[in-house]
């Protein structure tokens, strides 16, 4: 290509194309959202996992469990409790107004000054 | 539950794997972008006449490039982007494209001192060229590729992208002169 050509090459040089808009970040990319994605299932199955544990607690009761020795005992575990075991559960309540309501057996109980009356 | 997020993970990079695996990362495609974005904005806009358009379509090939969903198999990258821009300026074009007046569009270039008459003129003179000219000379002139790298790119020999140059630079020439006279004219005084 002669001088002519080199210096048409060069006028063509004086335009420049237009640059266009930034691309998107990259960190905004599917793999972020998949690593977002990953945490909260993990985030779940552990509250999940947790939720389990907490009410299996009380779920049924061996013997020596907590609950026998005077561990409150979850509503759930109380109605499963109820529908299975009948005689455990009347022993629960009884080990639980044990636990909360007021004695009548001590001397100077005014319970058992009115139960003598 | 580790389990659970090994397996997401690994799904994760085995999609990304598509571009690693080609060796493209994401920060490849970002350095294909400042590199060769401008060049390809001026290959599209010699598709579609809507410079706004055109910045949509540069802008969708590398997007998909770099969500890994590339529409072909990747063997030389600049080739690649090349034929995609291609591609999707002619579906641009097919379905549609709006018929809009050169002068009412976004500018696809700018002239260094401004001259907006003789940068609408090149747009349209690199319109009116053939395709294959037309691809040679904007990457030999605003990508600043090598004889060599442009065949390899079109997948022609030397000879042949020489000989697209100078016939391509010729029609341009021609086109374009009274610019360059203008211009020269202006220099001198």
């Amino acid at each position: 290509m002669g001088n002519e050509g080199k210096s048409f090459e060069n006028f063509l040089r004086e335009f420049e194309p237009r640059r266009p808009r930034a691309l998107p970040q990259a960190a905004d990319g599917p793999r972020t959202r998949r690593m977002a994605a990953g945490i909260a299932a993990a985030v779940l199955c552990a509250g999940a996992w947790w939720a389990t544990l907490q009410s299996s607690k009380g779920d049924l009761l061996p013997a020596g469990s907590p609950f026998i020795q005077g561990a409150p005992l979850s509503t759930l575990g109380l109605t499963r409790l109820a529908l299975e075991e009948p005689d455990e559960f009347d022993a629960a309540l009884t080990a639980t107004s044990r636990e909360s309501l007021v004695g009548f057996d001590s001397s100077n109980s005014a319970l058992r000054s009115l139960a003598k009356e | 539950l580790v389990g659970l997020v090994c397996h997401i993970n690994e799904r994760g990079s085995h999609r990304t794997g598509l571009l690693t695996e080609r060796g493209l990362s994401a920060e490849d495609v970002g350095r294909l972008y400042d590199q060769h974005g401008p060049a390809l904005l001026a290959y599209a806009c010699s598709f579609v006449a809507d410079g706004a358009a055109a910045e949509d379509i540069v802008h969708g090939v590398f997007t998909k490039l770099l969500n890994g969903r590339p529409a072909a198999r990747i063997d030389i990258p600049v080739a690649y982007l090349y034929r995609a821009v291609r591609n999707e300026a002619l579906n641009a074009r097919r379905n549609g494209a709006r018929h809009t007046q050169l002068e009412e569009t976004k500018p696809c270039f700018v002239h260094r001192n401004g001259d907006r008459e003789a940068a609408l003129a090149l747009q349209e003179a690199l319109h009116d060229l053939p395709e294959e000219q037309r691809a040679v000379v904007i990457m030999r002139i605003w990508a600043g590729m090598t004889l060599d790298e442009v065949a390899a790119t079109t997948e022609v020999s030397v000879n042949t992208a020489s000989s697209r140059y100078r016939y391509a630079v010729e029609k341009l020439r021609e086109r374009l002169e009274p610019y360059q006279v203008l211009r020269t004219s202006i220099k001198g005084e």
